[in-house]
């Protein structure tokens, strides 16, 4: 039985919202989040507890922080059937997730594609995949290394024969 | 691997080097146990050092570059750190190469014909797919002809 699509799930105190069972989640620091399963359920992981009945008292999201478990349920939220009336609304709204600017968008995007990963949300992990290709294109080697606070571990020897070795790709 | 000490602090599963800890996993199968599962996957932490673009897990990162352009991947990712070259060469990401329209995206004076010879030779003969619109000869047919011979 469906019950008309709400954006706000953050109804707490009752346990079931009509027929719709709620569960809870606690992040890794604590946060606890009380979820409709039909909302829920878009995560493969919880979805699966569900059906083992695995998910009857509190489900710990431990490597998740509360504030990106907020970020991953008003996610939920919005690809809930219904909740949007438009893809183009929907797409726009996902705009915001899909854009890197700067390096507090990158943290963000991590912690969302770990999220993503260990929660099993299929759409939010492409999305997330999608905008670090989106930060990558376009920046060469040092600046990605820069984006991405990555130290290169070639040593120069190393690094000189992988230029040699990729040289084909700019001769005229 | 070659960090590897004694020293009982190093002793960090969740150091474990990402394709390792990935072949690990793929033993585990259908495992019924979701509580295992879940304290058994990727314990990071909020510490700020743990944001570790290296180590993301291999299959999130091979992810991210099957969403870029082939050329990307050669000409820059795969410069950037031994992982990520290492994930580049991961054979999957050149079963399909994708070259149409290359001029357009890139404005370089760029041999194209170079470059497929490379994506192909990447490839290790699992090429399965190849678009190439717009730039190729007989010659450039012929060769990945030769190099994906069964």
């Amino acid at each position: 039985m469906s019950t008309a699509a709400t954006a706000d799930a953050s109804s707490s105190g009752d346990t079931t919202e009509g027929s719709v069972r709620l569960l809870t989640l606690q992040s890794e620091d604590g946060e606890v989040f009380e979820v409709k399963e039909t909302i829920a359920t878009q995560s493969v992981t919880i979805k699966g507890m569900v059906d083992d009945d695995c998910a009857t008292s509190t489900i710990p999201v431990c490597n998740v922080t509360g504030r990106t478990l907020a970020m991953v349920i008003e996610w939920w939220n919005k690809h809930e059937i219904g909740a949007v009336s438009n893809e183009k609304e929907l797409k726009e709204w996902e705009s915001q997730f899909d854009t890197i600017d700067d390096k507090s968008d990158r943290d963000d995007v991590y912690d969302l594609l770990m999220a993503a990963n260990y929660l099993n949300i299929p759409t939010l992990l492409d999305c997330c995949t999608s905008a670090v290709a989106e930060a990558i294109k376009g920046k060469s080697t040092d600046e990605m290394r820069e984006f991405f606070d990555i130290k290169s571990d070639f040593d120069e020897k190393e690094e000189d024969a992988l230029r040699k070795e990729n040289q084909w790709a700019f001769e005229n | 691997m070659s960090s590897w000490t004694a020293d009982p602090e190093w002793l960090n599963w969740v150091e474990l080097q990402p394709d390792v800890t990935a072949a690990i996993f793929s033993k585990l199968g259908e495992i019924e146990e979701w509580w295992t599962h879940i304290e058994i996957r990727w314990g990071r932490t909020t510490d700020p050092e743990w944001l570790n673009w290296v180590e993301l897990q291999r299959d999130l990162t091979a992810a991210i570059f099957s969403k870029l352009s082939d050329i990307e991947v050669l000409t820059s990712v795969q410069h950037v750190c031994l992982a990520w070259l290492k994930i580049c060469n991961d054979l999957f990401m050149w079963r399909t190469i994708d070259m149409h329209n290359l001029a357009v995206v890139f404005d370089m004076d760029l041999d194209y014909f170079k470059i497929c010879r490379g994506a192909v030779d990447h490839s290790n003969d699992h090429l399965s797919r190849i678009n190439i619109e717009y730039f190729f000869n007989d010659e450039l047919l012929h060769y990945i002809g030769d190099q994906c011979r069964p």
